[in-house]
């Protein structure tokens, strides 16, 4: 984990915030090679966002109070929520998505351990190293 | 004195043209303005505490005939410049996909674009249905669904094989690009009405997860 300095949102578009942080999670994401041979055979390398924890919650949910955005990229985590909420959220990080939050694990309302299931998808969706 | 007048007249329109284009600074063809409807999908789960998403389809004016094959997937917000370009080229796109190239840096004058677009659809919004779902375990779903009639230019493009990884959606997707206004009268007319008699309760609008 590193800290960077916040973005400056004077005069800026809720687009524009939004644009700005996923900027921040590309230039601090890791280089890899997808899995699938389909995708590893194009010879294209791709980028694992950098988790970015905020308390700016995306334009996406106007009513929520943790929520991710597209591109499982910028992560809005209210200081108030309760336990695992946070690990929740960066497990979407992974490309595992929300289901109906109650099927148990992390994804689960209220979060849970993680179950072998979600650690299977995140070992599916990971890059190997170029 | 004609020819004066005419060539005086044309100045702000060439720099009007010039300026759309600088503004945008994207190797992108413009597409055509064109009317559409865009579908929004409010879906909320209430025991994650009123957690709402939001999913966007279009369709084009034109095409209303059927909803089945003519509503296609459409990104607000979560693309790349990189994906508006390929985009509005024709090119495959992945907006969940990044790669070591990708970049945000919108010009301020698209961003702002995009934020009209989205109070547009917000304020000129027709709620068409709310379906409920509950489960025996006590979770309730939530899907509001609203249309909002949209005169603007809007690329289009297949979904990339990277996004079908994690998607079965087939279609093309589109990106907004410019030029959004809020398209009067659609709701007088006979496209509107077959719009209104369709039930959506069984609709996939989930197909491309965020």
């Amino acid at each position: 984990m590193k800290g960077v300095l916040d973005i400056d949102k004077t005069g800026l578009s809720k687009t524009e915030i939004e644009n700005k942080y996923k900027q921040i999670a590309l230039d601090n994401g890791i280089v890899g090679i997808n899995r699938d041979a389909s995708i590893k055979n194009s010879g294209m390398q791709q980028v694992a966002p950098a988790a970015v924890i905020t308390p700016e919650l995306s334009n996406l949910s106007f009513e929520g109070e943790a929520n991710m955005n597209t591109g499982v990229i910028k992560l809005g985590v209210n200081a108030e929520l309760g336990d695992g909420w946070a690990s929740h959220e960066i497990l979407h990080t992974f490309k595992v998505f929300d289901n109906d939050y109650m099927s148990g694990g992390l994804l689960n309302n209220p979060p849970e351990p993680i179950s072998p299931a979600e650690v299977d998808k995140v070992i599916q969706n990971s890059y190997d190293k170029p | 004195m004609t020819i004066k007048n005419s060539a005086i007249r044309s100045i702000p329109v060439l720099l009007a043209l010039l300026l759309s284009g600088s503004l945008l600074r994207v190797s992108a063809q413009p597409p055509a303005s064109s009317k559409y409807v865009i579908f929004t999908f409010e879906d909320t789960y209430k025991i994650s505490g009123g957690l709402t998403k939001r999913y966007y389809w279009i369709i084009a004016q034109d095409s209303i005939k059927s909803i089945d094959n003519h509503v296609l997937y459409l990104f607000l917000d979560g693309f790349s410049k990189n994906n508006l370009t390929d985009c509005c080229n024709g090119k495959d796109i992945d907006p969940t996909t990044e790669f070591q190239n990708t970049s945000f840096d919108f010009t301020r004058d698209y961003s702002k674009g995009l934020d009209e677009l989205d109070t547009l659809m917000l304020k000129n919004r027709k709620e068409l249905q709310t379906v409920t779902k509950t489960w025996s375990l006590g979770q309730v779903e939530e899907i509001k669904v609203f249309a909002t009639a949209i005169t603007g230019k809007f690329c289009s493009s297949n979904f990339h094989k990277f996004g079908k990884k994690i998607s079965d959606y087939k279609g093309k997707v589109y990106i907004p690009y410019s030029s959004f206004s809020y398209a009067e009268g659609f709701w007088e007319s006979d496209k509107a009405k077959f719009i209104l008699h369709q039930d959506f309760s069984e609709v996939s609008f989930k197909k491309i997860p965020f």
